[in-house]
């Protein structure tokens, strides 16, 4: 299922950007990379169906009849959230929070490092911890695209290995990835130091003003802090 | 804690409020008043069913159902501090009273004190659109309350000393007033209440998570505030109306929920908070029952925030972490 844009204008009440058109294949992890303020948070609750375009229109593809954003039940069940910063104050346990989305014995055999955690409660875990627990619920909800905004921001080397791990496995099993960063020099090493068992970025796109526009997966840093300008 | 233990406590509870009090009514012939059957004497048969049973059942609805909406405010608000004062519709329900009895109208208190709560209740349902967030919704319910305490202020300068006592004693709130048909008024919002609550469980529990997660995980957020404004107000409404202002219930009851027992999702502390609720309720106005009997006559209120605060105290010291 690709993720289709057309025309689309984001914002609260100005656009944000130029209106914006592009298909995501599915099947692929994509960076949306963009500095503070330029829209990737604004454009990922769009395309999460939380805030309604200014114009134009979100869908995947499917077959001959597209699935629209604004229809979030529906829409729930091909495209989930992974926020930057895993939820605080949360009573529910592990075992718990996963039940929302699924059957937590399906994601602990996907995970088996959730295991322990299981009956703790979510709030109690490490942001690493709980990082994971958040991906895993994600996974669980939808099959095709996961959305993360900003999912190394909390974490350490150690976590961030993790979240690309359960990334893998999520693109392994046919699904889709958008991150939405700007955390430059943790993309570029995992485009260049990423071992071998780690998915390859398969787009990348800086977000700003006049649009989105392509940078090349192997692009050097230079090449890259320049696009961002 | 076993929950089971705490509906146990709840009952007997109940069975002693009914039970005791300040005229001896034999064990044998209480059981007559309430079954019908037996030799009863008059007096004890109308005390039974006209005073005791109205307050205790009261009291323990009240509880239960102001237990719900702190737990539904603290979920909504995602804040440890919230309670169903943050709505305004208590402050309506005083600034009702205030016009009706300050200014000497024909009204009964808890009619007038109805009429405040839905007044408040409307303007919400008229702003609903505009509610986006929580957030909007707790400013509204402040300035509520300081309007509402402006008027009320400036209607007591002028209020003769009689009116000004009984616009104080109705702030103290009571489960004493209650009539027959209020406290079955009470019990019929307490199913609605509670079905309403276990029917959204799920959506609590996806709420607490965050606002924008929860969208994404299927919760139609503006019929979800839309339900939480209209059922909190409607049942604040009704229990303001009959019982007072009644303070620190609905804030305390669900911390001394999850002092006791870990904390689950919404449904097991919906069932948690339900039997707490009824069950601190009961006791205290069992403290109010016993400083009437010994001539002290504390307020409902005075008691629940002097049982209440420490508790909350206790349990904000003992969590500190989780609410960091």
């Amino acid at each position: 299922m690709n993720l289709v844009m057309n025309n689309v204008q984001v914002g609260h009440t100005l656009p944000l950007t130029e209106p914006l058109s592009l298909s995501w294949k599915a099947g692929g992890l994509h960076v949306l990379l963009g500095t503070n303020g330029a829209g990737k948070t604004t454009l990922l609750r769009t395309i999460l169906g939380v805030q309604a375009p200014l114009a134009g229109h979100i869908t995947l593809d499917h077959g001959a009849d597209p699935l629209r954003a604004n229809d979030p039940r529906v829409w729930g069940q091909h495209v989930a959230f992974v926020p930057s910063m895993p939820p605080k104050h949360v009573g529910l346990t592990v075992a718990e929070v996963l039940s929302l989305s699924g059957s937590w014995e399906e994601a602990v055999s996907r995970h088996p490092q959730l295991e322990p955690w299981l009956n703790q409660r979510l709030s109690t875990l490490s942001d690493g911890q709980a990082q994971q627990v958040m991906v895993a619920r994600a996974m669980l909800q939808s099959k095709h695209w996961l959305m993360l905004d900003e999912p190394t921001a909390f974490l350490d080397v150690r976590g961030q290995r993790h979240l690309w791990d359960m990334l893998t496995t999520h693109l392994e099993r046919g699904g889709s990835v958008m991150l939405a960063t700007h955390d430059l020099r943790g993309v570029h090493r995992w485009m260049q130091g990423a071992p071998a068992d780690v998915a390859a970025v398969s787009s990348i796109h800086v977000l700003s003003a006049s649009g989105l526009s392509p940078l090349a997966t192997d692009a050097s840093l230079d090449a890259m802090e320049e696009a961002l300008g | 804690m076993k929950t089971r233990l705490v509906f146990v406590l709840m009952l007997l509870a109940l069975g002693l409020h009914v039970a005791l009090g300040e005229v001896d009514i034999a064990w044998g012939e209480l059981l007559g008043a309430l079954l019908t059957g037996g030799e009863v004497n008059e007096l004890h048969a109308t005390i039974v069913k006209e005073v005791r049973v109205p307050r205790a059942t009261t009291a323990m609805v009240s509880g239960t159902l102001l237990g719900w909406l702190g737990l539904l405010m603290q979920t909504w608000f995602r804040n440890p501090l919230a309670g169903p004062g943050v709505l305004g519709i208590t402050s309506g329900g005083s600034l009702g009273v205030a016009l009706a009895v300050l200014l000497g109208l024909a009204l009964p208190a808890w009619m007038a004190a109805a009429v405040g709560c839905f007044a408040v209740l409307l303007l919400i349902g008229v702003g609903a659109r505009r509610f986006v967030s929580p957030v909007t919704t707790l400013v509204f319910g402040l300035m509520i309350s300081y309007a509402v305490s402006a008027v009320v202020s400036v209607l007591q300068s002028s209020a003769t000393a009689e009116a000004l006592q009984t616009f104080v004693f109705w702030g103290m709130g009571t489960f004493g007033k209650a009539s027959l048909l209020q406290a079955m008024s009470c019990m019929a919002l307490q199913v609605l209440l509670g079905t309403w609550m276990m029917r959204r469980a799920k959506w609590l529990d996806m709420w607490t998570l965050g606002e924008d997660l929860a969208q994404t995980m299927g919760v139609p957020k503006a019929r979800l505030n839309m339900e939480i404004l209209l059922i909190t107000g409607l049942v604040l409404g009704v229990v303001t109306s009959v019982c007072g202002p009644l303070a620190f219930l609905g804030l305390a009851t669900p911390h001394v929920y999850r002092f006791f027992h870990a904390q689950r999702g919404h449904l097991d502390a919906i069932q948690g908070i339900g039997m707490w609720g009824g069950l601190l309720a009961l006791l205290a106005d069992g403290v109010v029952r016993w400083t009437d009997s010994v001539a002290m006559h504390w307020p409902l209120n005075a008691v629940l925030a002097i049982l209440g605060a420490p508790v909350v105290l206790a349990v904000l010291w003992k969590r500190t972490h989780d609410w960091s």
